[in-house]
């Protein structure tokens, strides 16, 4: 399961099996109660897609994204006022997956309060598999992601914070945008058709 | 739109576990039986130690009711087939306000004995059931009937490893067979 980076520093003896269980049922109780119970959480059986939760509307098929959970226990200091969020991974290079439907959320689980600290992020994973430091090391690809949690920050992941009691809203948000993306990209095939002709009613 | 009750079990099950697994630096381990017919929620014990464990049933509120202008409460009802109330020490209750607005477990918690929850939670038997309220006070200040039973959310992790090692003494394999003593020049050492 181990969803956490490596390095993230001694703060918690918790083991990395706990930390992922811990940090996914976090998340998870998060997007249930801030959606108002519409988002509905799967876990797959078998974890070998890297995909932690597949989540949809309640009531509705068809539509979903799927999601990778990865946290830190620790915050990195990278000068005296910032603290940055550090989480470091691999994936094997032909299980790397850039879709708009599959997406990282990625967070400080601070361990003396027990539960996650804001910012938290939500990002695509094609923005991620391309900004957070890949690095290609044999048959893997190594990603970095470091974002700062400083409210006043303006870094290159700013635009992906969440605000954890706004996650059910940013996730229902986004599989509403996914919907329409897909609808959008089945009638463009409509395009391709030959002798298609289009008709609209006139405007007054 | 609210979440449903299946969601909110879920939830406050899933931060109990949360509260033991961190609160005791990862020292307890949690298990959730296969079946659930047993009103166990969480089968629970201390890492790499065999044989000795207790059962947990989590119940929870989503609001708390006003008892008087100051003083709200946390009210808990549930009904149990009578054959399947255990009395056990090693049963126990685990009572928390799920707060809608901070998305998570308030203070104080309850941890409770089946026997003790049992007794004070105003038992009724009609038919072949048996009905229980809690009502608890969720002031700092109160002395109620489950005052005893309070456990701060950050607290609760090292409160059941004091459980646990409670328990232990009262485990059948921690007691010595009765013949064992009566052997003479026998001499019984204990870490």
């Amino acid at each position: 399961m181990g969803n956490q980076g490596r390095s993230q520093g001694g703060a918690s003896k918790i083991s990395d099996v706990q930390q992922g269980v811990v940090t996914q049922n976090e998340f998870a109780k998060l997007v249930m109660m801030g959606s108002g119970g519409r988002i509905e959480l799967a876990a797959p059986l078998t974890d070998e897609e890297r995909r932690d939760f597949e989540v949809h509307v309640h009531g509705r098929y068809g539509s979903a994204m799927a999601l990778q959970v990865k946290s830190a226990m620790a915050l990195t200091r990278l000068s005296a006022n910032a603290l940055y969020l550090r989480v470091h991974f691999g994936v094997r290079a032909s299980r790397l997956v850039n879709d708009p439907a599959f997406w990282y959320f990625l967070a400080y689980f601070n361990p003396a309060t027990i539960r996650f600290e804001d910012p938290t992020f939500l990002v695509p994973s094609a923005v991620l598999h391309e900004h957070a430091t890949p690095t290609k090391k044999g048959d893997q690809w190594l990603f970095t992601f470091q974002a700062s949690m400083e409210p006043g920050s303006h870094d290159q992941w700013e635009p992906y914070r969440v605000s954890q009691l706004a996650l059910g809203k940013k996730v229902t948000q986004v599989i509403d945008e996914l919907r329409k993306l897909r609808a959008s990209l089945d009638a463009s095939q409509l395009l391709e058709m030959p002798e298609l002709i289009w008709a609209r009613t006139a405007q007054p | 739109m609210r979440i449903s009750s299946v969601q909110q079990g879920l939830i406050a099950e899933y931060e109990f576990a949360k509260f033991l697994m961190v609160g005791s630096g990862g020292k307890i381990e949690l298990a959730k039986p296969v079946s659930d017919d047993e009103a166990r929620d969480y089968e629970i014990h201390i890492r790499g130690k065999y044989g000795m464990g207790f059962a947990c049933q989590v119940k929870s509120a989503m609001s708390l009711h006003k008892m008087s202008k100051n003083v709200r409460s946390i009210n808990i009802f549930f009904d149990i087939a009578v054959e399947r109330l255990v009395n056990s020490p090693f049963y126990w209750y685990f009572v928390a306000y799920l707060d809608p607005k901070s998305m998570g477990l308030a203070d104080p918690t309850f941890l409770i004995p089946s026997e003790d929850f049992h007794r004070l939670a105003a038992p009724i038997q009609r038919g072949g059931m048996w009905r229980f309220s809690m009502a608890a006070s969720m002031e700092a200040k109160s002395r109620d009937r489950w005052h005893t039973y309070r456990v701060g959310t950050l607290e609760l992790g090292e409160r059941v490893l004091e459980i646990s090692r409670d328990l232990s003494k009262l485990h059948p394999g921690a007691r010595l067979p009765a013949g064992l003593l009566a052997i003479p020049d026998v001499l019984v050492v204990r870490a």
